[in-house]
């Protein structure tokens, strides 16, 4: 049974369209992760799963209950749920003490005070934080508040656990560390866990699914390997390589010639299976830095590059090159003594290469690789 | 089972409609809420404004026209365009709007100062100083323009020239003795307690790192105070801004007191001397258009919140408060505020205090104090044998009653604003939010008495499930509640709309009901707000009298009815003693409700 | 003590989670009022001539019964009644109940405070909601407003005890809407250290050069009574032009006036007229230090003159009229639930049919008269040589908006 069913969620905020349409199945025990830049909706479907948020169409099934059917009106109280929720800003109650916030699910819930003492500090004792029971949210660190934002979810042992950016108020170190307290308690829980963020790299170190969204629609659903490799859209891709995984960015024509369709790029020419369309489409091809292995040997099959200058940075560089008038951006290993202007040889992996339609921004299955790279040539 | 097969489809989608509104705390709130302002104020209005329309036998002293019972729009007429309007109308509308708009400026700039320093620096005395400012307030407000006109009276009243004057020898021009400078002064010494209240609980609840964070970038301690601070509370700053407009627009005593000698009359002066002559739906129609200048204004703050969203500072990220350091100015600054704050408000305080130990006004040799007025049996050669205030028969009647109404009034007027807020803040994108906020407005501008009035006829019999109230404590209490509600309300909204939505939906989560929302989390977040409006409605309640003397019953004489039987008698230190009395019972309680409220109101709040 | 606040309020916010009853509940309440409302007014006046009988019948039966009505006879019936509810605009009927409940231990006496309009909406509403509370009502006049629209509809009625009637002067004792046991009424003060006598003697010396803004008055705008004065000027304005023949030995040129009376109140304002907020502010104006200026006050303050430290004196005898009477009358409430004692405490406020009584003591002060031939006066001029107009309530009442009007229009 799936923890979580999405079908056809519409909800409009404000008089806004915020989703539009959504479907999504969430299986128990998954981690997944709600990814895409702000404003695309991510967090109002947080608020939707939770029931904060009233949906407008479609429906909501959690552990194959009803939760939420817009067209008859019906939504569920959020605390019948079985849900909880992390909020981004953490919403500490702040004349309440770590105790007390994190009881209060409990008190509610009637429980006798030694089992509330006892789960309380459980819960602490979880996130590692059972000294902090007496002190006021006003007198805790970032790092200590999220903590006990994530023990006062989890107290009351939800079937499922929302987490609305929750690592997006803490420096890079806590960041990681928090990550890796996450990943920890999932295992430890194995609740299903909703995870909103805007940070693919969270995305992918933490989570078993990835649900990537784009002005109110799900574009994606993948394993983070494959949303990795595979990205369905340039506008993923993008979204995918920003940051630290600058994306090599290729252009190229596509042109067909009878049943088959061949794209022309500055690296070289491919085949492509799909043979409709606009017979001269630009098309965008995509390449990741660590995709590109540099020699300094010829060999066949290399391309000829130049080394415009290094980034060294430790356990690995970044390295830009120039092919003609195609500037790379490559990543290897280590922190190789290459000198601006040499002359390298490069190994591009082309089953990493994806092909997107420039217009549509759709990824095209490439059926046959390199055909011949277009400047060796010239460098020879 | 919400699909029962024998339903169909619209109809449970209907039911579901309905359960999902009657779930909405929000709704039922409000529509309490509306429930309540329509039978309070709505219907009082209403009244008002169908007597402004008919002609009543009374008319015949304006005009042979008159046809008692029948619809005209003579009074409208006669306010508005006739030949009388420019002096009875346009001209006090006009000294009205500049006195409201000059004193919410003033006292906006007293407030929120005073507010700043207690809140977000590192001045000393800040306990005094928030006490201070209290002061003003607690005395009548003509008590403050009788202390102006000691200190800049000139010729023109005659009498004891102002001290101004005889120290140094220079009549001060009229424009300072009287009029609108003085009326703006003593008005904005008096309310800006309102500011203070409103804006302070804003600020101590700003998080510093947003001052800090501008001051990182570089930003000039002024600059922040004007691009972060200033924005960060405009709502709690137009709130307060509203408030003490329509109390200025709509104040009596200080503009009757001030303002003949140079005959500078406002809609409030002249709607009393209506009342006074029995005109009394010419009184009417002044009052709705003071209600219509207060819907414009209203409208206005709106339009300008709605612009700029309001903020929330207390979100559930908890941060200590750093206070900004004032340096070396720090002890200059404390001393110039206290010594200010002293004269202003401390030393009136204090020669009233000698003044009910002196004989006779005026004398201060030791000969001449005495006991007499706090405890004095009948003396013949004195106010012609009035005895003591403490030995007056009926002062512990009043006194009991005076404690009585002001108590619950202030209680129930504090959490009846706090429940009103709830709906003006959290709805406030729905009509429903927005009409709980205008109607609410309203008793500031139904004169007290036309209010009591209406009343008397509205529960003097019962009404369904309301029992007879006139008479008894319950009515003046309910007309208190009423009348301050433009204040409480605007207060518990501001202090709402401090409040991050967030926290609330965690509980929500956690299946908190409303109830156990509100009491543990609204509540205690809103302490703050709510003392500083149980203590101004505890104040205002005490000092009350236009309001109650029309409701009042001997059986439920107050200590302001005292203080009239003594001021209409000319008795002075009498007067005086009362209101001691009554400053001595507000300060009491203030200290109480600190002490125990475990709310001091130069803190923020967090538990600290 | 009767204090019902136990639970209407409460009652009411429990009763306040709304719905679709709820809401309904309320449309049909207030539509109930509206009802309500309406047609207790249109009662009061439609009804507006049968009180007026019922008013009439008790001043018959009060003279009818007078002889039954003994002292001793009222007070054993008061008795079983209960407390007595005074609605007063005076102070002073406190002291007067005071000594009242010494005379006649077993009737307790409460005194509200009211302003005399407050209290006629106060009455009017009481009485139209069914409602009687107050039995004695001690008020001054509003413009005639009291004559015409409490006295006349009988919701104040007039009690003239027969034994007493001999003794009272007039117009109090026929012509009057009822029984003033004291009156006041405004005059010109003048500063007694800058003055040895009164500096004027005709009205219209006030619009002379010499006084020019050197002239206080109160408000007329929020005291009736002193508009009370120039309306009477108004309405006599024959007695103001001849006033002004007398003065300046020409007959009076209107500027774009109606009459006499207006013109004065126009040179009044051209001579530079200074208004102030009270009696008291006029008197502390012009007497708390030497001065020169003059000022229209309440001729009853002259009893405060020592407690004030004023060195002022009032002037009684001002061309063609010194002033009109600002009395205190005393009545009877319509339904009054305590009659007996009403009418107890009415002779009490009257003196007794000797004039010696006790409750009369607090209103015969200086500057005050208590209109009762005998009861000697503690001014040096007695009640009949006061140079006073009458006091026409019906024409005042219908000539004070106007001259109202003119008044705001000269600012």
């Amino acid at each position: 049974m799936s923890a979580i069913q999405l079908k056809q969620i519409h909800v409009n905020v404000q008089n806004k369209h915020i989703l539009k349409g959504v479907d999504l199945t969430i299986e128990e025990g998954d981690f997944v992760t709600l990814l895409g830049p702000s404003g695309c909706g991510k967090t109002t479907l947080l608020r939707t799963i939770a029931g904060l948020q009233k949906l407008n169409e479609g429906t909501i099934v959690i552990a194959g209950k009803e939760v939420a059917n817009g067209s008859m009106s019906f939504h569920m109280d959020p605390a019948k749920r079985g849900v909880s929720l992390v909020f981004q800003s953490y919403a500490l109650w702040p004349h309440m003490t770590v105790f007390d916030n994190v009881a209060f699910g409990l008190q509610i819930r009637k429980l006798g005070k030694p089992e509330i003492r006892q789960r309380v500090m459980a819960s602490l004792d979880k996130m590692r934080i059972p000294e902090l029971a007496d002190r006021y949210p006003g007198e805790l660190s970032g790092g200590q508040q999220q903590r006990v934002a994530i023990a006062r979810a989890i107290v009351t042992s939800p079937e499922i656990l929302l987490l609305d950016e929750p690592l997006s108020n803490l420096d890079a170190k806590l960041r990681t560390e928090m990550r890796a307290e996450l990943k920890r308690l999932h295992g430890e829980l194995g609740t299903t866990i909703v995870y909103v963020t805007h940070d693919q790299q969270e995305a992918m170190t933490m989570s078993t699914k990835v649900a990537v969204f784009f002005g109110g629609e799900l574009v994606q659903v993948d394993t983070p390997r494959e949303l990795y490799r595979h990205p369905k859209t340039l506008q993923v891709a993008e979204f995918m390589g920003s940051g630290d995984h600058k994306l090599n960015r290729v252009e190229g024509i596509c042109r067909s010639s009878g049943n088959e369709c061949y794209i022309r790029t500055p690296l070289g020419d491919f085949r492509v299976a799909e043979g409709d369309g606009d017979p001269d489409r630009g098309v965008v091809m995509t390449l990741k830095p660590e995709d590109i292995v540099l020699h300094e040997k010829r060999k066949e099959g290399l391309i000829p590059v130049k080394v415009k200058d290094v980034h060294p940075s430790g356990a690995e560089s970044l390295i830009r090159i120039d092919y003609g008038d195609v500037q790379l951006t490559a990543r290897i290993l280590g922190d190789p003594e290459f000198e601006p202007g040499q002359l390298l040889y490069a190994e591009i992996r082309e089953d990493r290469i994806n092909m997107y339609d420039k217009q549509t921004g759709c990824r095209l299955e490439p059926v046959t690789f390199h055909i011949k790279p277009a400047m060796e040539e010239l460098h020879r | 089972m919400l699909h029962r097969p024998a339903l169909h489809a619209w109809q449970t989608r209907w039911l579901n409609r309905c359960r999902n509104a009657l779930r909405n705390p929000l709704n039922l709130i409000g529509a309490a809420a509306l429930l309540f302002l329509a039978y309070t104020i709505v219907w009082p209005v209403l009244h008002m404004i169908y007597t402004t329309l008919v002609w009543r036998t009374q008319d015949a002293r304006l005009t042979a026209a008159a046809d008692p019972g029948h619809l005209t729009f003579y009074h409208w007429q006669r306010v508005l365009a006739s030949d009388i309007s420019w002096s009875l109308f346009y001209k006090p509308v006009v000294n009205a709007l500049s006195v409201g708009l000059s004193v919410s400026v003033v006292s906006m700039v007293l407030g929120c100062g005073l507010a700043w320093l207690v809140t977000r620096t590192d001045i000393p005395f800040k306990k005094t100083i928030t006490f201070l400012a209290i002061i003003p307030y607690l005395l009548p407000s003509w008590m403050l323009s009788q202390a102006w006109l000691t200190f800049f009276k000139n010729s023109k009243i005659g009498g004891t020239p102002g001290i101004l004057q005889s120290l140094l020898h220079v009549a001060p021009p009229d424009w300072i003795s009287y009029g609108y400078v003085p009326i703006v002064m003593t008005l904005s010494i008096h309310d800006s307690v309102y500011f203070f209240l409103l804006v302070g609980a804003a600020l101590s609840s700003m998080n510093s790192q947003l001052e800090e964070a501008a001051e990182m970038v570089g930003a000039g301690r002024l600059q922040v105070l004007r691009r972060i601070v200033f924005p960060l509370v405009l709502p709690s700053v137009l709130s307060g801004f509203i408030l003490i407009f329509t109390k200025a627009v709509s104040s009596y005593g200080v503009p009757a007191l001030l303002g003949t000698p140079v005959n500078f009359y406002m809609i409030s002066t002249m709607l009393y001397s209506s009342m006074r002559s029995r005109l009394t739906t010419e009184a009417s129609v002044l009052s709705l258009t003071l209600m219509l200048i207060s819907i414009g204004a209203i409208y206005l703050n709106q339009r300008l919140i709605g612009r700029r969203r309001s903020y929330v500072t207390v979100s559930g990220k908890g941060s200590a408060v750093t206070h900004t350091s004032l340096g070396r100015w720090k002890l200059p600054a404390a001393a110039a505020t206290v010594i200010s704050m002293v004269i202003v408000a401390v030393v009136p305080l204090l020669v009233l205090l000698l003044q009910t130990f002196l004989l006779k006004d005026g004398s201060f040799s030791a000969a001449n104090l005495t006991l007499h007025y706090w405890l004095g049996g009948s003396d013949p050669s004195i106010n012609t044998g009035e005895k003591g205030v403490l030995q007056n028969p009926i002062f512990l009647l009043a006194l009991k009653n005076s404690l009585v109404i002001a108590g619950i009034a202030s209680v129930i007027a504090a959490v009846m604003g706090l429940l009103f807020g709830y709906v003006v803040a959290r709805g406030k994108n729905s009509a429903m939010g927005r009409l709980v906020d205008q109607l609410s407005f309203f008793p500031y501008f139904i004169p007290g008495i036309s209010l009591a009035a209406i009343y008397i006829t509205m529960f003097a019999k019962p009404v369904l499930f309301i029992p007879a109230l006139y008479g008894t404590i319950t009515i003046i209490i309910l007309i208190t509640v009423v009348k301050e509600l433009p204040f409480t309300v605007k207060a518990g909204g501001a202090s709402l709309m401090q409040i991050g939505n967030e926290l609330e939906e965690a509980a929500v989560l956690g299946g908190a009901s409303w109830f156990t929302r509100f009491r543990r989390l609204l509540l205690p977040l809103s302490r703050k707000s709510l003392l500083s409006a149980f203590i101004l409605v505890f104040i205002g309640a005490m000092k009350e009298m236009e309001l109650i003397i029309m409701l009042v019953t001997p059986r439920t004489e107050t200590l302001t009815t005292l203080t009239f039987y003594y001021v209409e008698k000319g008795y002075e230190q009498l007067t005086n003693v009362v209101l001691m009395i009554i400053i001595a019972i507000v300060v009491t309680v203030y200290l109480l409700a600190v002490k125990f409220g475990k709310a001091d109101l130069t803190k923020g709040i967090g538990g600290q | 003590m009767n204090m019902k606040w136990k639970n209407p309020l409460g009652s009411m916010l429990r009763h306040s989670k709304p719905g679709k009853a709820a809401t309904l509940v309320l449309g049909t309440a207030l539509i109930l009022t509206a009802c309500g409302g309406n047609a207790g007014e249109d009662r009061a006046e439609a009804d507006g001539s049968k009180p007026a009988e019922q008013a009439q019948d008790a001043g018959q039966k009060g003279g009818a019964d007078a002889n039954a009505e003994t002292v001793e006879a009222l007070y054993a019936k008061a008795k079983q009644e209960g407390k007595l509810i005074v609605y007063s605009t005076s102070g002073r009927a406190n002291d007067a109940a005071e000594t009242f409940m010494k005379q006649y231990p077993e009737i307790k006496v409460e005194v509200s405070k009211v302003k005399s309009d407050e209290m006629m909406d106060k009455v009017t509403k009481e009485q139209d909601a069914g409602q009687f509370n107050p039995d004695v009502i001690i008020t001054k006049e509003v413009s005639g407003a009291v004559e015409e629209e409490m006295v006349k509809p009988g919701r104040y009625i007039k009690y003239l005890p027969e034994d007493l009637a001999p003794m009272v002067d007039e117009p109090y004792r026929t012509q009057a809407e009822g029984y003033a046991n004291y009156l006041e009424f405004r005059t010109v003060f003048y500063n007694t250290e800058h003055y040895k006598t009164a500096p004027i003697t005709n009205w219209w010396d006030l619009t002379t050069p010499e006084y020019k803004g050197k002239v206080y008055t109160a408000d007329p705008l929020s005291s009736p009574a002193f508009m009370d004065l120039f309306t009477t000027m108004v309405v006599n304005s024959e007695d103001m032009a001849a006033a002004y023949k007398e003065k300046f030995g020409k007959d009076i040129e209107l500027h774009g006036t109606e009459n006499a009376g207006y013109e004065f109140i126009r040179q009044l304002f051209a001579n530079g007229l200074i208004v102030l907020k009270g009696s008291d502010d006029v008197l502390d104006a012009i007497g708390k230090a030497d001065s020169d200026a003059i000022g229209l006050a309440v001729s009853g303050d002259v009893s405060k003159v020592e407690e004030k430290g004023w060195s002022i004196l009032p002037i009684y005898d001002i061309k063609p009229k010194t002033s009109v009477p600002d009395s205190g009358y005393l009545f009877l409430a319509n339904k009054a639930p305590h009659e007996a004692a009403g009418k107890l405490f009415i002779r009490w406020m009257m003196g007794e049919k000797d004039g010696q009584g006790e409750g009369m003591n607090p209103f015969n002060e200086v500057g005050s008269w208590v209109p009762r031939s005998d009861v000697k006066t503690k001014n040096e001029i007695s009640f009949e040589q006061l140079n006073l107009w009458n006091y026409d309530g019906e024409a005042l009442y219908f000539a004070s908006p106007k001259v109202r009007d003119f008044w705001i229009k000269q600012k």
